[in-house]
């Protein structure tokens, strides 16, 4: 007997952006850590409302390794975008390239980093202050590592892995995440080097 | 979007019968350790999920049986405090973090994928790690309790108690670090659920077609997202202070205490709500069925469902108001906590229509949906009643809470769960449950929770403090507290005598066929137990109820290649078939990665350094789970030339 | 349009009790509850607003230029829902003195 038919053999096996899964799920762990960084925020004014002088007792950061940190995590915008616009494309040497430019310059984060912590002024067992500035920074910065684990594996797939499409979808979406990376720096930028001289 | 039409074609009963064998052996189940461990179908997984969540259900059961054995009698030895304090923290943790909210996230793993026409879940080796998390998190609790560092502070585990200066030892460690274990497994399990119903819904089950459960679980899944967090944070901050010495929580050194209130109950009040929308979204379901009609009030009951989950963010102050905070700041959150009886009762009033209307038939899990009305909405007057501070300072801290909220939870979760798990019963097994012994379990069930807990509202107004583990004789409190005792025996004979209904009616139980209940969605358009591949063929989906309303001659739909995990992906909105996908194959990856995590976790108890060195591993074995296997390869797109071609279709806006 | 409804006023709403609850203190400082009443009061206006195009939204939705009815209904059913939330909050600020 006949029967209608939707016939759905003609659609392709793979699509980049909002319509992957990949995309979706990316999504998912950004509204979980993007509240987890807002309430952190929102403890660090919540324990600067209470005290009368703040930071308490202490100097506030130096200025120079965070703003540091601020211009090397904008500038790796520009390797990481070239590197999303390539996978998008399916165009695997660019791919390559950029991915790996992008995880060098996440290495140069991960140094003026390391720099900032030197720069606190104050240690995370010595008040609620620093314990909030450490936190802050700690958790972001674990953020950072597991990016670059994440885009060196991913770099080091397409030279070696087996690569079809969905694989470019995945570097797309690794590019997508690391916006979120760099986007939420600046809040907590503000918050830790600002916040304490202006407000 | 590419275009997929629909076209005539002859399609024979044999071609069909030949898909569903390479289907079959495509999809199929996992066998021997290895396959176990490598599980990835979302049905074992959910009922994995289910069963372990139901274990930890009986064990927080029989804490409570012993606490009320020792509150039976006034001056009662049977129990000594230091115990009772880890008993009770055990009962509240148990059931929370344990029980409610994974028993929820299993029933949507098992079930969302059937009710929106799917193949599996998207993501299914996130959820099978979710899945070892919970487990290796719930063994860990139990294990650390029988080693007498159980958790002693309280569900809540409030600081200074559970702080450094208080909490020596590493009993409230063993609570944050809990918290962390089920955490992961919730916001893993809450992604995927969501990724499912925004991308894998069956063709033609618009947003405006889905059923009211599935619309429960990607709200409650939300919510996960946005409220877990908080107590991670919470948690997290709580071990820095006792395990590294930082002063979150520390006075002196310009923390605040308040500061983890705010944290715990930002995450407390929306949990409330996570465990108790999903069962909302059971009792549509049941009502439904054993109303013979379509819900009424489709529209309001989602709405409902979102305002809920909005103003529960907007609530959690209520649980401080003996904080000793401004009453006007409090006044906005007895405001909302009032306002909020408003969707519950929309959904009340649309539940009350259906049956009003329907031809309803009195089945054991309908009675269960029927015992939730009368349970469920004294909870909420109760709940009312606290949400105003002069009240809730009067009986702050005493049993008239322990009473609301046992009402809340048990009439407003429980029953609906129980009840669900009566009806899906026949869908998991293959056998019908047996309809005597069932309404025996609910009978008693009834019964025994409201002789257990109608008498804590009177205790509590006499004055009773919660979490005492004795009291003098002559305060007035003694015959009430055997009452409850007396209804706490009956709720366990409740729990034994449903135990041995599934046992009977798994080996003798009548064999049910694929829709027994004559339910209108499409979980029961497939045979029961589902085969791995879920459906097929499977029909574009034309109406809210397509067991009910769909006319026959749906197109079938084909293209799905059977040689494979295919799945088709759809638009978020309109659910029209956006692209192909290849869906992960069993993997013991994530086994591996939550093994090692769970040892970092534990580690990281003891040595902070655990967190460096006990990273590595894990970061190994997800490398493992990520990396592409040549048989898990897209022959259609490798080499990536061939996928050139297709290039625009998957690029841009569909 | 309709998102304003669905997403715009709840959220309008958290942000309205959060400032409410901050402005407690300030209110108790400057012995005006006034700090706390004119707040709430915008921002049952800026809900009402929000509420106002929601409606509009719905309304071209029922006229088939959106393909889902449901989010139409949501983001109205939403919106009224806020207004009454809101209202009901701006009665106890009236009542109590700032620094109850």
């Amino acid at each position: 007997m006949t029967t209608k038919i939707l016939d759905v053999s003609g659609l392709p096996t793979f699509a980049f952006g909002h319509r992957s899964i990949l995309w979706w799920a990316t999504m998912g762990m950004i509204l979980i850590e993007g509240t987890a960084f807002g309430l952190l925020g929102a403890s660090y004014i919540f324990l600067k409302w209470r005290v009368p002088e703040w930071p308490p007792g202490f100097a506030p950061p130096q200025l120079v390794w965070g703003t540091a940190t601020t211009l090397v995590v904008l500038a790796s915008m520009i390797p990481n975008h070239l590197a999303k616009r390539a996978a998008e494309r399916l165009d695997l040497p660019r791919t390559r390239l950029w991915i790996w430019i992008s995880v060098l310059f996440a290495v140069g984060f991960l140094v003026t980093r390391t720099l900032e912590f030197t720069a606190l002024n104050v240690w995370y067992d010595d008040n609620a202050y620093g314990s909030i500035v450490w936190f802050l920074l700690g958790t972001h910065t674990a953020h950072v590592v597991t990016d670059i684990i994440d885009t060196a594996v991913l770099g080091t797939m397409a030279i070696a892995g087996p690569l079809d499409a969905g694989r470019f979808v995945d570097f797309s979406e690794n590019a997508f995440y690391y916006y979120f990376v760099v986007l939420s720096w600046l809040p907590i930028y503000a918050l830790l080097y600002l916040a304490p001289r202006f407000i | 979007m590419s275009a997929t039409p629909v076209v005539q074609r002859e399609i024979t009963d044999e071609a069909i019968a030949a898909e569903r064998i390479e289907l079959a052996r495509s999809w199929a189940q996992a066998r021997g350790v290895i396959g176990f461990l490598s599980e990835v179908d979302h049905k074992r997984i959910g009922l994995r999920f289910i069963i372990t969540a139901l274990a930890f259900f009986a064990l927080g059961g029989v804490l409570a049986a012993l606490m009320r054995i020792q509150l039976s009698v006034p001056e009662n030895a049977f129990l000594g405090p230091d115990l009772y304090n880890q008993i009770f923290t055990m009962h509240g943790t148990t059931m929370m973090f344990l029980f409610a909210v994974p028993v929820f996230e299993g029933l949507g793993l098992y079930f969302v994928p059937l009710m929106v026409g799917a193949r599996t879940i998207a993501l299914p080796r996130l959820a099978a790690f979710g899945y070892w998390m919970f487990l290796f998190g719930g063994v860990f609790l139990y294990v650390s309790f029988v080693l007498n560092i159980g958790p002693d502070n309280g569900w809540f585990s409030y600081v200074p108690l559970a702080g450094p200066e208080f909490g020596p030892g590493k009993r409230a460690d063993t609570w944050a670090q809990l918290i962390t274990f089920t955490e992961v497994a919730s916001l893993v399990g809450a992604i995927v659920i969501i990724v499912t119903i925004f991308k894998y819904r069956r063709p033609g089950m618009t947003l405006d077609r889905m059923p009211i459960f599935p619309w429960a679980e990607l709200v409650t899944n939300f919510m996960i997202i946005f409220a877990m967090p908080a107590v991670m944070l919470a948690s997290t901050a709580l071990i820095l202070d006792r395990l590294v010495g930082t002063h979150f929580f520390n006075q002196a050194q310009g923390g605040d205490p308040i500061l983890y209130q705010h944290l715990f109950w930002f995450f407390g009040h929306p949990e409330v709500y996570l465990i108790f929308l999903p069962a909302q979204g059971l009792m549509s379901t049941l009502i439904q069925t054993f109303s013979g009609r379509p819900i009424v009030g489709y529209a309001a009951l989602v709405t409902s469902l979102v305002a809920t989950a909005f103003m529960g963010f907007g609530l959690w102050v209520h649980h401080m108001f003996a904080a000793g905070l401004p009453e006007i700041g409090a006044s906005f959150f007895t405001a909302a906590s009032m306002m909020i009886a408003i969707p519950s009762g929309v959904q009340i009033f649309c539940w009350i229509a259906t049956l009003w209307s329907g031809k309803v038939r009195f089945e054991v899990p309908l009675l269960y949906a029927l015992g939730y009305f009368a349970i469920f909405i004294i909870g909420g007057m109760t709940g009312l009643m606290v949400a105003s501070v002069p009240l809730d300072l009067q009986v702050h801290d005493t049993y008239f809470v322990v009473a609301h909220l046992h009402y809340v939870l048990i009439g407003g979760a429980v029953f609906p769960l129980f009840g669900a798990l009566h009806y899906w019963f026949p869908k998991f097994t293959g056998r019908m449950p047996g309809h005597r012994l069932g309404m025996i379990g609910f009978w008693l069930m009834f019964a025994g929770f409201n002789l257990t807990f109608f008498p804590m509202h009177q205790l509590g107004l006499d004055g009773m403090p919660r979490r005492v583990y004795t009291y003098l004789p002559g305060l007035g409190w003694e015959t009430l507290n055997l009452a409850a005792t007396a209804g706490a025996v009956a709720m366990v004979l409740a729990v034994v005598s449903i135990v041995i209904n599934v046992i009977v009616s798994m080996r003798s139980g009548e064999v049910a066929a694929a829709n027994p209940w004559d339910a209108s969605t499409l979980e029961w358009s497939t045979s029961s137990p589902p085969p791995p591949y879920n459906f097929h063929p499977a029909t574009v989906v034309a109406s809210r109820d397509p067991l009910w309303e769909d006319p026959p001659d749906q197109p079938i739909i084909d293209g799905i290649r059977t040689d494979r995990r295919e799945v088709l992906v759809t638009r978020l909105l309109d659910a029209e078939p956006d692209h192909r996908y290849h869906s992960p194959l069993p993997n013991v990856w994530p086994f591996m990665t939550a093994l090692f995590v769970s040892i970092m976790l534990i580690a990281s108890m003891y040595t902070p350094w655990a967190v460096v060195w006990g990273s590595i591993p894990p970061t190994i074995t997800l490398i493992a789970w990520f990396w592409p296997r040549r048989k898990e390869v897209d022959d259609e797109t490798h080499p990536v030339e061939k996928a050139r071609p297709r290039l625009d279709e998957a690029t841009g806006p569909a | 349009m309709l998102y304003a409804g669905i997403i715009g006023t709840p959220l309008l709403w958290l942000a309205a009790v959060q400032t409410g609850y901050v402005l407690a203190y300030q209110a108790c400082d400057a012995r005006s509850t006034a700090w706390v009443i004119v707040p709430t009061l915008a921002a049952i206006a800026m809900v009402t607003g929000l509420t106002l195009i929601a409606w509009r939204g719905h309304r071209r939705a029922q006229g088939g230029r959106l393909p889902l009815p449901i989010l139409g209904v949501l983001a109205v059913g939403m919106a009224s829902l806020m207004v009454i939330v809101m209202a009901a909050s701006a009665i106890a600020p009236m009542m109590l003195n700032p620094c109850d």
